[in-house]
């Protein structure tokens, strides 16, 4: 646990130190989180790059494949030259470049029922970017168990939303969506500025709850849509018969 | 005196729908589930799909609010005359 910030880190985040309620008892906060970010793709890539500037000491990240065409609107993390090569030594790589001090623990898997224990147990937090609904509900489920605070996001088209979930205390992810949704798809439509967007909204999520500042979107879902420009919020319910959650 | 319901479409409904803002009209105030049907048999089978299940019941992985809160699972709440419903279809990341 570091209790001092470096001078170079005072000279990095000078102009963050300068924000009201966040200060040096803020970024040390974040220097001694670590954050778990699945996966880091059009909305883990903006994620992780976000909480990698903001200064968290440790990202774990999870995210198999190799790079593809197909990812270049919107993973920012990816680059064209390294088509065809492992997508997480991409991430790795450009988020090294912009944050040497990040220590990065680097998974090229994605996450399910197996590994969802162990890589949520190393996490303070949880950043929930993964497109599979499966994945989703693992680490909710974990997130539950292990009483650990989870940001729940995710994008569609020109639209996306957000909450966060603090288990006990808010809705978790199945007491908002029980089961898989029936007209969701692995391939969807979606412009990269959106997931960035919400990827943004999501870290600062991160921020306030790690540093404990701010009102954080609990028990409440952020919605936007950017082909109307309109952002609308509504509160959402603990189900009081939520297989996950019920019994907290 | 007519209950007119407005609707919001989100997310892959309002891609199948083509719209993102409907309105339906019943001579009584309807019940929640009566007017997720009216809209199913309105918008068409890729509506019908999303809203429904295979035995005709409102899909449990819907999110549905109004009066800016989520309706609690499980309850079929009336809408009155001028009632805004917003219809989404969970997201994901990707």
């Amino acid at each position: 646990m570091r209790t001092e910030l470096t001078s170079e880190e005072r000279a990095v985040y000078e102009w963050q130190l300068w924000v009201d309620d966040f200060g040096e008892k803020g970024q040390l906060a974040l220097r001694n989180a670590s954050v778990l970010v699945s996966r880091c793709g059009g909305l883990g890539g903006p994620v992780a790059y976000e909480l990698a500037a903001a200064g968290v000491g440790k990202l774990i990240l999870a995210h198999e494949g190799n790079v593809e065409y197909s990812d270049l609107n919107r993973q920012l993390l990816m680059t064209q030259d390294w088509v065809g090569k492992p997508r997480i030594e991409s991430a790795k790589r450009r988020l090294q470049e912009l944050n040497p001090r990040l220590e990065i623990e680097a998974h090229n898997m994605n996450i399910d029922e197996e590994n969802a224990a162990e890589l949520v147990g190393a996490a303070d937090l949880i950043i929930d970017c993964a497109p599979m609904f499966e994945e989703r509900f693992a680490m909710n489920r974990q997130a539950v168990l292990q009483r650990k605070p989870m940001i729940e996001c995710a994008m569609y088209d020109l639209e996306a939303s957000i909450t966060t979930i603090v288990p006990g205390e808010t809705p978790c992810l199945a007491c908002v969506v029980p089961s898989v949704p029936p007209a969701w798809e692995r391939r969807f439509p979606v412009i990269g500025a959106v997931s960035g967007a919400v990827g943004c909204m999501a870290v600062m999520e991160a921020v306030k709850v790690l540093a404990g500042f701010g009102e954080p979107l609990l028990g409440r879902m952020m919605h936007f849509d950017l082909r109307a420009a309109s952002f609308s919020e509504f509160q959402i319910h603990r189900d009081p018969d939520c297989a996950v959650c019920g019994s907290l | 005196m007519l209950c007119k319901i407005e609707l919001v479409y989100t997310g892959q409904l309002r891609s199948a729908v083509g719209m993102s803002e409907d309105s339906l009209e019943f001579a009584q105030p309807a019940r929640l589930s009566e007017v997720l049907k009216a809209a199913a048999e309105k918008r068409g089978e890729a509506a019908r799909r999303i809203l429904l299940n295979e035995d005709g019941a409102v899909q449990r992985a819907l999110v549905l609010i109004v009066g800016g809160a989520q309706v609690p699972r499980g309850s079929d709440p009336v809408l009155e005359n001028g009632a805004q419903l917003t219809v989404m279809t969970p997201i994901s990341g990707g």
